[in-house]
C-alpha cells in the first residue's frame, strides 16, 4: 500500500445474464505495479469480471474505481476507461484486415489522432519490444498463435495504459508458443505495469504474481499472496483445484 | 498480389475469349453456307441487337449503384440492434425478395408510374426508369442479405477488442467492421451483379404492353426480331446471339469484379467459394 | 454507491430488451400490425372508390384456383423433374470421367449464365417448331424451360453439398471398411441432405418467382391472370395487389421454412449460418470465428452466377 489509493478497486460486483448469475458480489483491489492472478474453474466468472473492469460489460451493481475514479458512475465515458485499462484476449482478436503494425497503431491514429508516420514509428518500436521486428507488415492470418498474441499485447500497450488485463492469454496457444508470450508478460510485470491476469499457468503465477484470487461460482473463495495460496491453500476446494492444475 | 491483372493469365484469358468468338463465327458461317440460316437477316438485325445491348448496359448502370446503396443500408439495419430499423428492413427484404421480378416491374409500371409521372413525360423513358427502379429494389433485398452476412462474419471478439482499444461504436463500425464486411461481401456481390444483368431482361417485357415500344433492351429486341423471320433456325439463332451478348456482358463485369476482389485481398479474409 | 450507469435507461431500451427476449412474438406482432395497417389503408381506399373491393371478392377464386394452382403445379412438377436431373448432373460433375464432367459443366454454365426469360422464349420456339398445331405447346415449353433451368441450379447445390463434406470423413469411412455405396448411404447422403435442404427450399422459391415469366408465352398462371384481369377491367391497383399478396403468401412462409431448416438441420462444425439477427453481441462467445464457413454456407443460399464462380475458382488455384 505505497500510494494513497489502489490502482484498481472493485466492490461487491454483481452481474447476471438473463437468469444466469455470473458474479455474486466480487471485491478485489490491486495496487500500482502489482500483478494479480485470478484462477478458477471454467464458468466461475473470471472473464466476466475482467470485462466488468474495463466496462466491456456493465455490472448490474457494485462499484469500480480506477486510479481513484469511480468508473461505474454514469457520467464516465466507457471509452475513457478503456484507454486507461487495456485488454488482451484469449483468442487474440486481431483485426484481420490490418497488418500487424496497423493493428497496434489503430488506437493511436483514430483516438489520439497521431499522424500515420509517427504512429507507425511507435508501432514498430512496440513490435520490436515484443520481439516481432520482422513481422511488422504481416497480416494476422500469416502469423503463428504466439506471434498474434504478442501483437495483441503490443496493441494493448500502444495506448500507454495504466493497467493491462489478460484473459487467459495462453490457453488458445500451442504448447511451443506459450513461453514466448509468458516471457513478454513477465518482462512487462518487471517493468512495473499493473496487471490482472486470468491464467492457469501456475509457474507464471508463482514467479511473477504478487496476489492471487481464487474465484468459484461468482464469488471469491480464497485470496492472498500468490505463493501462499498456490503452495498452502486453506480451503479444501482450492486445494482440490490446485492439485488438479498442478497435476 | 496485384500481378494477376497484368500477368500472363490475362492474355490467356483474352486469347481463349477470341478463340471462342472465332468458333462461334465459324459455326454461323457454316450454318449459313449450308442454307440452315438466313445470314443476311442476321446481319440486318445485328445493329438492333447491339442497340439493345446498350439499353441493357444502361439499365444495369442505373440498377447497380441504387441497389448497392439501398442494399448496404438494409444490411446495416438488419445487423443493427435498433428494433424498428430491423423490422422495417426485414419486411422490405421479405416483400421484395418474395415477389417475382416480373410482377414487381409490372406493378411499378401500372401502379407506380401513373403516381409519379409528370404530365407530358415521355412514356418510353419513364417506363425504363420505373422498371429499373423496381429491379433495383429487388436486387437491394438480396444485397441487403449479402451485406448482413458480411457484417455478421466479423467475429464478435474483434468488436470487443475494438471497444477494448477505446474505439466507440461508430469508429468500430468504420475501422473494424466495414472494411472486413465489405471484403467478405465482394464475391457474393459479384454473383448478384451478374444476376442483375440477367434480370434486366425483364425490362424488355414492358415493350410488349406499351403501344409504343417502351423499352428495347436485349430481350425486348429478341421478341421483335424472332417473329420477323419464318426460318425457325434463324429465330432460334437470333436468341442464341442474344444469349451470347448477355454472356459477354457478364463476362466483362465478372472480370472487373475479380480484379477488385484481388486488389483488396487480405490473407485470412478470402471468403470460401 | 451502486450508481451503475447504463442500466437505468429509458423506456426505449426496455422495449429493445423485451424484443430481444421475445423475438418470435415481437416479429408476429410487427407483422400483424403491418398487415392490419395495410388492410386499413386498402379499406380506406375502398371508401373513396380507389380500390374496388368487389373486384377482389369476385375475382379471387380465379386468382387462387386457376392462377395459384397452375403456378404451384408447374413449379412443383419442374422442381421434382429438375431434382433428378440436378442430382445426376451433380454426380457427373464430380465424377472422374472427364467428358462427363465437361458435359455437366457446359450444361450448368449455359443454363445458369443466361436469363431464364431468354430460355423460355427459346423453348417456346423450339416446341412450336417440333409440334405444329399442338394445343398445349406453351405448357410443354414451360415445363421444359423450368425443369432444365432448375436442374442446372440444383446440380450446383448438390455439388456444393458434396464438396462441403470433409475428405477426412470419407477416408475414415473407407478405413472402417465401407464400400462406396455404403459410404454414400451412411456418410455422404445424411450430411448432404441436411446441408442442401435450406438452399433447395430457396431454389423452390426462386423457381416459383421465375414461373411468373411463363405468362409471356401465354401460360395461364397467376401473373397471366393478373395481366388478363387488368386488361379486361382497366383496373391496375387491384389485380397487382392481389397477385403480389398471393405470391408473398407462397414465398414468405417458404422463406421462413428455410430459416427454420437452417437451424434445425445445422450440423455443428459444418457451418450453416445461425440466425443471429437481433441477438448479436448480447452474449459474448469468445473465440467464435466462423466467418469463412458461415459465408460458404451463406453463399449456397444466394443467387450465384456460374461464370463468375468459374473465374474465382480458377484464379484462386493460381494464387
Amino acid at each position: 500500500m505505497s500510494s494513497s489509493h489502489p490502482m484498481i478497486k472493485a466492490e461487491n460486483i454483481h452481474k447476471s445474464y438473463d437468469s444466469l448469475r455470473v458474479l455474486k458480489g466480487v471485491s478485489l483491489s490491486v495496487d500500482k505495479g502489482d500483478v494479480l492472478v485470478i484462477v478458477g474453474p471454467s464458468g466461475s466468472g473470471k472473464s466476466t469480471l475482467l470485462r466488468c473492469i474495463n466496462l466491456l460489460v456493465y455490472p448490474d451493481s457494485g462499484s469500480i474505481w480506477i486510479d481513484g475514479i469511480l468508473t461505474t458512475h454514469h457520467e464516465v465515458r466507457p471509452e475513457w476507461v478503456r484507454e486507461k485499462v487495456a485488454m488482451v484476449f484469449q483468442s487474440f482478436n486481431l483485426f484481420s484486415h490490418l497488418r500487424a503494425v496497423d493493428n497496434v497503431t489503430l488506437g493511436l491514429r483514430k483516438i489520439k489522432g497521431i499522424n500515420p508516420e509517427e504512429a507507425r514509428e511507435a508501432g514498430i518500436h512496440l513490435l520490436k519490444s515484443v520481439g516481432l521486428e520482422d513481422k511488422i507488415d504481416e497480416y494476422p492470418a500469416n502469423l503463428s498463435g504466439g506471434q498474434q498474441q504478442r501483437v495483441a499485447i503490443a496493441r494493448a500497450l500502444a495506448m500507454n495504459p495504466k493497467v493491462v488485463l489478460f484473459d487467459e492469454p495462453t490457453s488458445a496457444l500451442d504448447p511451443e508458443f506459450i513461453s514466448e508470450v509468458l516471457d513478454v508478460m513477465t518482462r512487462l510485470a518487471n517493468e512495473g505495469m499493473t496487471m490482472i491476469v486470468v491464467t492457469h499457468e501456475i509457474g507464471f503465477a508463482k514467479g511473477v504474481a504478487d496476489h492471487l484470487v481464487f474465484l468459484e461460482g461468482g464469488r471469491v473463495l480464497e485470496e492472498g499472496g500468490a505463493r501462499e495460496v498456490i503452495e498452502s491453500p486453506r480451503r479444501r476446494r482450492t486445494q482440490e483445484f490446485m492439485s488438479k492444475i498442478l497435476g | 498480389m496485384f500481378g494477376w491483372v497484368r500477368s500472363r493469365a490475362l492474355y490467356v484469358e483474352i486469347a481463349r475469349f477470341l478463340v471462342l468468338i472465332a468458333v462461334i463465327l465459324g459455326v454461323i458461317w457454316l450454318l449459313g453456307s449450308l442454307g440452315h440460316l438466313d445470314l443476311p437477316f442476321i446481319i440486318t438485325v445485328l445493329p438492333l441487337i447491339f442497340q439493345g445491348a446498350a439499353i441493357t448496359l444502361a439499365a444495369t448502370a442505373f440498377i447497380l449503384p441504387v441497389a448497392l446503396g439501398v442494399g448496404f443500408l438494409v444490411g446495416w439495419a438488419r445487423f443493427s440492434r435498433n428494433p424498428l430499423a430491423y423490422w422495417v428492413t426485414t419486411l422490405f427484404v421479405e416483400i421484395f425478395r418474395g415477389t417475382p421480378q416480373l410482377v414487381l416491374v409490372l406493378a411499378a409500371f401500372f401502379i407506380g408510374l401513373p403516381l409519379v409521372a409528370p404530365a407530358g413525360a415521355n412514356p418510353q423513358v419513364l417506363a425504363f426508369w420505373v422498371g429499373s427502379f423496381a429491379l433495383a429494389l429487388h436486387s437491394a433485398a438480396y444485397q441487403g442479405e449479402i451485406f448482413r452476412a458480411g457484417f455478421q462474419s466479423v467475429p464478435t471478439g474483434q468488436i470487443e477488442a475494438a471497444h477494448a482499444v477505446g474505439l466507440d461504436s461508430w469508429q468500430t463500425m468504420k475501422e473494424v467492421i466495414l472494411p472486413q464486411a465489405f471484403r467478405v461481401s465482394l464475391p457474393p456481390l459479384g454473383n448478384e451483379f451478374a444476376n442483375v444483368v440477367k434480370d434486366s431482361s425483364i425490362l424488355g417485357f414492358l415493350g410488349v404492353l406499351c403501344i409504343v415500344l417502351c423499352s428495347r433492351d436485349l430481350a425486348g429486341w429478341g421478341r421483335q426480331i424472332a417473329p420477323l423471320t419464318f426460318n425457325v433456325n434463324t429465330a432460334v439463332f437470333s436468341w442464341v446471339v442474344i444469349a451470347i451478348v448477355y454472356f459477354i456482358i457478364i463476362y466483362v463485369m465478372s472480370t472487373i469484379m475479380l480484379a477488385v476482389e484481388r486488389r483488396l485481398r487480405v490473407p485470412g479474409l478470402e471468403a470460401a467459394l | 454507491m451502486a450508481a451503475v450507469g447504463r442500466n437505468s435507461e429509458g423506456v426505449l431500451i426496455r422495449i429493445r430488451y423485451w424484443i430481444d427476449n421475445h423475438r418470435s412474438l415481437s416479429a408476429g406482432i410487427f407483422a400483424g400490425v403491418f398487415v392490419i395497417l395495410l388492410f386499413v389503408y386498402l379499406y380506406s381506399l375502398t371508401l373513396t372508390g380507389e380500390f374496388r373491393l368487389d373486384f377482389v371478392t369476385s375475382k379471387i377464386p380465379r386468382f387462387i384456383f386457376v392462377g395459384m394452382i397452375t403456378t404451384l403445379m408447374l413449379t412443383g412438377v419442374s422442381y421434382v423433374l429438375g431434382m433428378s436431373l440436378g442430382f445426376l448432373t451433380a454426380y457427373a460433375r464430380i465424377s472422374d470421367i472427364r467428358a462427363l464432367k465437361a458435359l455437366a459443366k457446359g450444361y450448368i454454365d449455359a443454363f445458369r449464365g443466361t436469363p431464364i426469360l431468354v430460355q423460355i422464349l427459346l423453348w417456346m420456339i423450339v416446341v412450336a417448331a417440333l409440334t405444329p398445331g399442338y394445343r398445349a405447346q406453351a405448357f410443354v415449353a414451360a415445363i421444359a424451360a423450368l425443369t432444365i433451368n432448375t436442374g442446372a441450379y440444383q446440380a450446383e447445390i448438390f455439388r456444393g453439398g458434396f464438396k462441403a463434406i470433409q475428405e477426412g470423413q470419407i477416408e475414415a469411412g473407407r478405413a472402417l471398411g465401407f464400400t462406396s455405396w455404403q459410404l454414400m448411404k451412411h456418410i455422404k447422403l445424411p450430411q448432404v441432405l441436411r446441408l442442401v435442404t435450406p438452399p433447395m427450399t430457396n431454389e423452390f422459391i426462386a423457381l416459383l418467382k421465375a414461373s411468373a415469366l411463363l405468362s409471356i408465352i401465354g401460360v395461364v398462371e397467376l401473373t397471366f391472370i393478373a395481366k388478363d384481369e387488368m386488361l379486361r377491367t382497366f383496373l391496375t391497383l387491384e389485380p397487382w395487389t392481389l397477385a403480389t399478396l398471393l405470391y408473398l403468401a407462397m414465398t414468405v412462409p417458404l422463406a421462413k421454412l428455410v430459416q427454420f431448416l437452417e437451424i434445425k438441420f445445422r450440423i455443428p462444425g459444418l457451418g450453416l449460418p445461425s440466425d443471429t439477427g437481433l441477438y448479436r453481441g448480447r452474449k459474448p462467445r469468445p473465440g467464435v470465428a466462423a466467418s469463412q464457413t458461415t459465408m460458404a454456407a451463406q453463399s449456397l443460399l444466394l443467387r450465384r452466377d456460374p461464370l463468375y464462380e468459374y473465374f474465382r475458382r480458377r484464379n484462386r488455384s493460381k494464387v
